[in-house]
């Protein structure tokens, strides 16, 4: 499995990061692509306009949600219809999406791993950007630094 | 109970009660009036899904949008559509409302009759997007 994200480039936001509230973060800054590959099915999107901070927290809330078998967890786009679909099968995660054909699997344990290096990844990468990221409390409390 | 207006009062009241709906549907955020559309979400909802939009993968309007008419359509789907909470987390409530009449197109080029309204704690939009 392959979780990763792309900034959209270039960044030309970044000041206004350090005083962006959670909408901000949830809708409007850090902006790019999800990059989703299971085997041979490419979840990815191409649009350039995914909040990313929202993305990983999102997709946190979903890894949690999921501990137990049977649960389902959509992450619905920001600006669009489309969305992606968490079924928890026993220790598997069944993967689908509105815009891409076929589903992946992944285990559970992995499925988390790549949650949380995404998260990280994330983090560090905005950081570097923008060091006062760290003192913005809706950007600690989306992304925080582990859990 | 010796006091016939009394008894008559009560009386009224217990019909008034009874006569209320037994479960109360939850409209969260469903205010009276209108929606604020501020400058800031009007850009972000210009940038992502304005006819000339080069935004890929996401719902646009028709052409001939106006910022009023944009107005017009949120505050009859906030009125009128769906509510539901946000998803994962994120703050807010979700508004859906079915036109039944192009308002613009979806992700695919097709037409879209539906709007999708997200409204935040403070009752002003986030975003709104045909779909």
């Amino acid at each position: 499995m392959k979780l990763d994200f792309r900034l959209a480039e270039p960044t030309t936001d970044t000041e206004s990061w350090s005083n962006a509230d959670e909408e901000d973060f949830r809708y409007r800054v850090a902006l790019g692509d999800l990059i989703l590959e299971i085997g041979s099915k490419n979840f990815s999107t191409h649009w350039g306009w995914v909040p990313l901070i929202d993305l990983a927290a999102s997709l946190r809330h979903i890894a949690k949600k999921l501990q137990h078998s049977g649960r389902t967890e959509t992450f619905e786009f920001t600006e669009s219809e489309s969305w992606l679909r968490f079924s928890r099968q026993g220790d598997q995660v069944i993967i689908t999406a509105s815009y891409s054909p076929g589903e992946g699997q992944v285990e559970y344990s992995r499925f988390v791993d790549a949650v949380k290096k995404l998260s990280k990844q994330l983090r560090d990468e905005l950081l570097q950007r923008n060091s006062a990221l760290s003192e913005n409390p809706a950007f600690q409390r989306l992304l925080p630094e582990e859990e | 109970m010796k006091n016939p207006g009394l008894r008559y009062l009560l009386a009224m009241l217990f019909l008034f009660i009874g006569s209320q709906p037994t479960t109360w549907a939850y409209q969260p955020y469903r205010a009276a009036g209108e929606v604020v559309l501020t400058e800031k979400a009007f850009r972000h909802i210009m940038e992502r899904h304005w006819p000339d939009s080069t935004a890929a993968g996401a719902g646009k309007f028709q052409y001939g949008i106006t910022e009023d008419s944009l107005r017009a359509l949120i505050n009859q789907a906030v009125q009128n559509g769906h509510s539901r909470i946000n998803t994962n987390g994120r703050p807010g409530v979700i508004y859906e409302y079915d036109f039944h009449r192009q308002i613009g197109t979806n992700i695919d080029g097709q037409p879209a009759t539906r709007l999708r309204v997200v409204v935040n704690k403070r009752n002003q939009v986030v975003t709104a997007f045909p779909f």
